[in-house]
């Protein structure tokens, strides 16, 4: 790929400056709550178009404009079978546990997702082992995204890639550590906009370089027939996978922290309404669309080495130049939005549920305040250390993450939000083993477990069975901690 | 009704609404899309049409009725 033009650099450089100025005024609008309530949900004070854009930015990362369109570069039309599942993404996300989590966390005050588990199981263990899960495996999946925005610096402005991963982490460190929750949620809702418009935008000047959606079809057919149909070349998505898939992208959403302390930071129910119905809209809109744009590129640009170079080159290859800088600030979008979210949650892990709610005394405003910005930086620098040495394949690692994460924590936080009965045992044996199950088929099996489904869809059912069946190993929550949770008539 | 049990109820429709989805999506690309040539419905291959676009968009607008009409506010506002 030849260098871009200055034009690229200085749109490019644009979108970073919008970015800081909104962590700037975030910063400046703090709320009158305390130091942790306003740096990790805002305040409470979040609106349903900043929910609803922060919440999708977070769930675009590095992998849905760089892996998966690279994978509908490599295997076709079967990727938008592959990423189906998000037509009923808001839907699940939301019905199954975001309105739920909301109503709790105003009723009980909590801050973070270890809060709602502790509190709900009167068990301060609890805190700390999902803390430990989130932390770990949250790193693992920033690992992955500082990658790809090294390689997406390196790709599209020619910048080697040690100067790319070091500066990816110090510019999302500052704005996250400078502004906390309303920063990310802010700078997610521009980043969101910029993502829609620049694969919308990048979409439309493709096909028309192209010559057309049929000129797209007759070019895959010429290449390789298999690019048009099921399962795509190599068997990639056989019926076992495509179902797996399907539980993996409308469920993970679920029982992601990250997603769920979303749903902490709004004021009310009709908040958490409003912000369903546009997240439906943004994701009807962008995600065909960016699968689409990675089966055009392989009729544009048919002849890349690296895949995972598809949206950028089809970028640079479609739009005039002074607009690709914008469009490919799109992808850089969508991993900053996600970095800075999951830094933020982890720095929570480790600030609040590991420290402040484990120690005697209180935590002053200004310890907790230098104590948050040192974690933030500090989990930063930790995962810029793995990310220093890159892993070979991106896209699963975002997978393994993502869905990693879910398999452990999606069963018992349904059965703790819907089921009075369960209890610290039940919650503990469901995580556990939904966690050693995922590692355990991954280990030995990879992507195709028994039956040729996914580990996570095993892995679901492995955590449901050691929730329900760990509850008889425990004892009853308390009737007091139980009233605030279900409601009086609830409780039998 | 309690806030607990309107959310279970509404946890239960999603639900249900995944299960459609999936049996929609995945059973009608499945036959249309697989192991067969495909052919062209204005430049995008039928079965992505039948089988992906037309029912994201019917559950789009199941979406907007979940969303809108059918989640209900808490009783505690």
């Amino acid at each position: 790929m030849t260098p871009p033009p200055l034009a690229t650099w200085l749109a490019f450089s644009f979108y970073l400056g919008g970015t800081f100025l909104l962590a700037w005024l975030a910063h400046r609008r703090r709320s009158g709550a305390s130091f942790m309530e306003d740096y990790f949900v805002a305040g409470r004070e979040i609106g349903p178009w900043v929910l609803a854009l922060t919440w999708v930015a977070t769930a675009a990362s590095g992998g849905t404009f760089i892996g998966a369109p690279a994978l509908a570069y490599t295997y076709g039309w079967v990727l938008l079978l592959w990423i189906s599942a998000y037509m009923v993404f808001a839907t699940t996300g939301v019905g199954l546990v975001g309105k739920r989590i909301s109503e709790i966390g105003r009723r009980t005050g909590a801050l973070t997702y270890p809060d709602l588990m502790r509190d709900r199981f009167e068990s301060p263990s609890i805190g700390v082992l999902s803390a430990a899960g989130i932390i770990v495996l949250y790193i693992a999946y920033m690992v992955a995204q500082f990658v790809a925005g090294a390689r997406l610096l390196e790709a599209i402005l020619g910048v080697p890639y040690l100067v790319g991963v070091v500066s990816f982490a110090v510019v999302v460190s500052l704005y996250t550590a400078y502004g906390g929750f309303r920063a990310v949620a802010w700078t997610d809702a521009f980043q969101a906009l910029v993502m829609l418009f620049g694969v919308l935008a990048a979409l439309f000047f493709a096909v028309k370089k192209v010559g057309g959606m049929q000129a797209v079809f007759d070019s895959l057919e010429a290449q390789d027939p298999a690019l048009l149909s099921g399962p795509g070349p190599g068997n990639f998505l056989p019926l076992s996978a495509a179902i797996s898939f399907f539980a993996i992208y409308a469920l993970s959403a679920a029982g992601q922290p990250s997603l769920l302390t979303r749903f902490l930071t709004c004021r009310d129910t009709a908040t958490i309404r409003r912000a369903c119905f546009i997240i439906g809209v943004y994701i009807l809109l962008l995600y065909p669309a960016v699968m689409t744009l990675g089966v055009v590129g392989r009729a544009l640009v048919p002849d890349l080495e690296a895949a995972d170079h598809a949206m950028p080159a089809t970028i640079l290859a479609a739009t005039p130049a002074a607009l690709a800088g914008v469009l490919l600030a799109a992808p850089f979008a969508a991993i900053m939005s996600t970095v800075s979210s999951y830094l933020l949650v982890t720095s929570s892990a480790v600030v609040r549920d590991l420290y402040a709610r484990n120690r005697t005394g209180v935590l002053s405003e200004r310890r907790a305040a230098t104590l948050t910005h040192c974690s933030t930086f500090g989990l930063a620098g930790l995962t810029l250390v793995f990310a220093l040495q890159p892993p070979a394949f991106l896209q699963y690692i975002v997978i393994f993450a993502g869905t990693g994460l879910a398999a452990t924590f999606l069963f018992p936080t349904l059965f703790a939000i819907y089921w009075p009965r369960m209890n610290h045992a039940g919650f503990v044996a469901g995580m556990t083993a939904g966690f050693v199950s995922f590692v355990a088929q991954y280990a030995l099996w990879g992507t195709r477990s028994v039956g040729g489904f996914d580990p996570f869809v095993w892995s679901l059912i492995v955590s449901a069975a050691f929730s329900a069946g760990g509850v008889r190993l425990g004892k009853r929550t308390s009737a007091k901690t139980l009233a605030i949770y279900f409601d009086g008539d609830a409780i039998s | 009704m309690s806030t607990y049990r309107k959310s279970r109820g509404e946890a239960v429709v999603a639900a249900v609404l995944w299960a459609l989805a999936a049996v929609w999506t995945i059973g009608t690309s499945y036959m249309l899309g697989y192991d067969q040539p495909a052919k062209s419905l204005g430049g995008v291959p039928s079965w992505v049409v039948w089988g992906v676009f037309l029912p994201w968009f019917v559950f789009f607008l199941i979406h907007c009725w979940y969303s809108l009409v059918f989640l209900r506010d808490d009783d505690d506002q």
